[in-house]
């Protein structure tokens, strides 16, 4: 190769040292190399010159439209570019959290209105009924102001049976035994108190009458002398 | 780490993956722009061909859809392309054949050039006159100005120059080697008829 070659072959690939020796025993090739040297400066300090962006953006639509006028419809990046990825999972998980809580409140939200509006009118009358029926049973021969009492009790129960208000009077968790033990406590206490009236005077215990040998309280003396 | 070129590639011509090929355009466009902004010495001009150079990629990729064969060649294959597009212009316009050759089978311009030149170093204080610059590069032939176009702009290696027009690295280096010895020739010209008007005007 020409040592003159060879000098801007060095200056621009750098891969021949052996130029160096060259240039410097011979003055012109050094002026020569030293001038080369210079103008390579001057060219590479030059700006950079780009293209407009419009003509970016419209080669980029000219390509979608030539490979989807192939046959194929453009899809999304195989591998988003550069940190996209994880701001793509991010992303996505965000949205599947979203979409949970909205389908809890949904969900919730029907199970709340939809039983109100059909099913819990039904449930709630049947629900009084089976209620008021043993009520009023227990309640169908009152005396005096317990009979009142009862009697009150059971017009309330019975207006609330005709409207939506007994569906929140009766909590859904109560239990149908509950109120048959309540009812059989209020007939043993009627049974004990029939032969009691309210005007009556107080009555010691000791002369409350005995049915029998565990009811009712016996003097103690008695039973020492009948023990003995 | 930025994915490689043929990734690139392989994201639009497989799956039409176009911000790939946006990336890919992006990449390289100061190279193939700087060498068709140097060739026409026109910008909009540069840009009709930019353009016109990525019509003809995206037709030949389509063409070749599946079986790309340009693998670790991608900017010298577009820079083919991008040549292609700037000579059919110059042809239409009839610039081409009118620039009369000054290769390396002329005087050696060197020679010519006189060592204690006066002018020698005030010519480098032309460094910073962009435009007196491009225009000294208009003026040159057009094979030293698409070679230095082609290392200067686009960073083709001079065997990749060679490649792309058809010569010996030698004569790519010769052309080179004349480019940047007219070029400082013709600056220093400039500058001393600038400085031969001023000191006309002062008198």
């Amino acid at each position: 190769m020409n040592k003159r070659l060879q000098i801007v072959n060095r200056l621009y690939e750098g891969n021949d040292a052996s130029v160096d020796e060259i240039v410097n025993d011979d003055q012109s090739l050094r002026q020569e190399a030293k001038a080369a040297e210079e103008m390579k400066g001057i060219l590479d300090s030059q700006p950079r010159a780009r293209p407009d962006a419009s003509v970016i953006d419209a080669i980029t639509r000219h390509a979608a439209q030539e490979w989807q006028a192939a046959g194929k419809t453009i899809s999304a990046p195989v591998r988003p570019l550069k940190s996209a990825a994880p701001h793509a999972r991010i992303y996505m998980f965000r949205m599947a959290a979203a979409a949970c809580a909205v389908f809890l409140v949904v969900a919730v939200g029907l199970w709340k209105i939809v039983p109100s509006d059909s099913t819990a009118p039904v449930l709630a009358e049947e629900r009084a009924a089976d209620v008021a029926a043993p009520l009023a049973k227990s309640f169908a021969e009152p005396t005096g102001r317990l009979q009142e009492s009862d009697d009150e009790a059971l017009r309330q129960i019975a207006s609330a049976s005709d409207s939506d208000a007994l569906a929140d009077s009766i909590p859904s968790w109560s239990d149908p035994d509950d109120l048959v033990q309540m009812r059989r406590r209020v007939q043993s206490l009627r049974r004990a108190s029939t032969s009691l009236s309210w005007d009556d005077s107080a009555v010691p215990l000791e002369m409350m009458p005995v049915g029998g040998s565990t009811s009712g309280l016996q003097q103690a003396s008695t039973t020492r002398n009948g023990n003995q | 780490m930025h994915p490689a070129d043929e990734e690139l590639i392989a994201r639009y011509v497989e799956s039409g993956d176009e911000i790939a090929f946006r990336t890919l355009v992006e990449r390289h466009q100061e190279k193939i722009f700087g060498y068709l902004m140097g060739m026409v010495r026109d910008r909009d001009v540069a840009n009709d061909l930019f353009q016109e150079t990525y019509v003809r990629v995206i037709r030949a990729l389509a063409a070749e859809r599946g079986s790309y064969s340009h693998q670790g060649k991608w900017i010298n294959w577009v820079m083919r392309i991008a040549r292609n597009a700037a000579l059919d212009h110059l042809r239409s316009r009839k610039k081409w054949a009118d620039v009369s050759s000054n290769g390396e089978d002329g005087p050696d311009y060197w020679d010519r050039l006189e060592d204690d030149h006066p002018g020698a170093d005030s010519t480098l204080a032309l460094s910073e006159d962009i435009e007196c610059l491009k225009e000294c590069i208009e003026q040159l032939s057009p094979e030293q100005r698409e070679v230095l176009l082609l290392r200067h702009e686009s960073e083709l290696t001079f065997r990749e120059i060679a490649e792309l027009t058809n010569c010996s690295i030698n004569t790519a280096l010769g052309r080179m080697r004349y480019a940047l010895l007219n070029l400082r020739q013709m600056m220093s010209d400039a500058r001393a008829s600038d400085q031969a008007a001023v000191s006309r005007l002062t008198q």
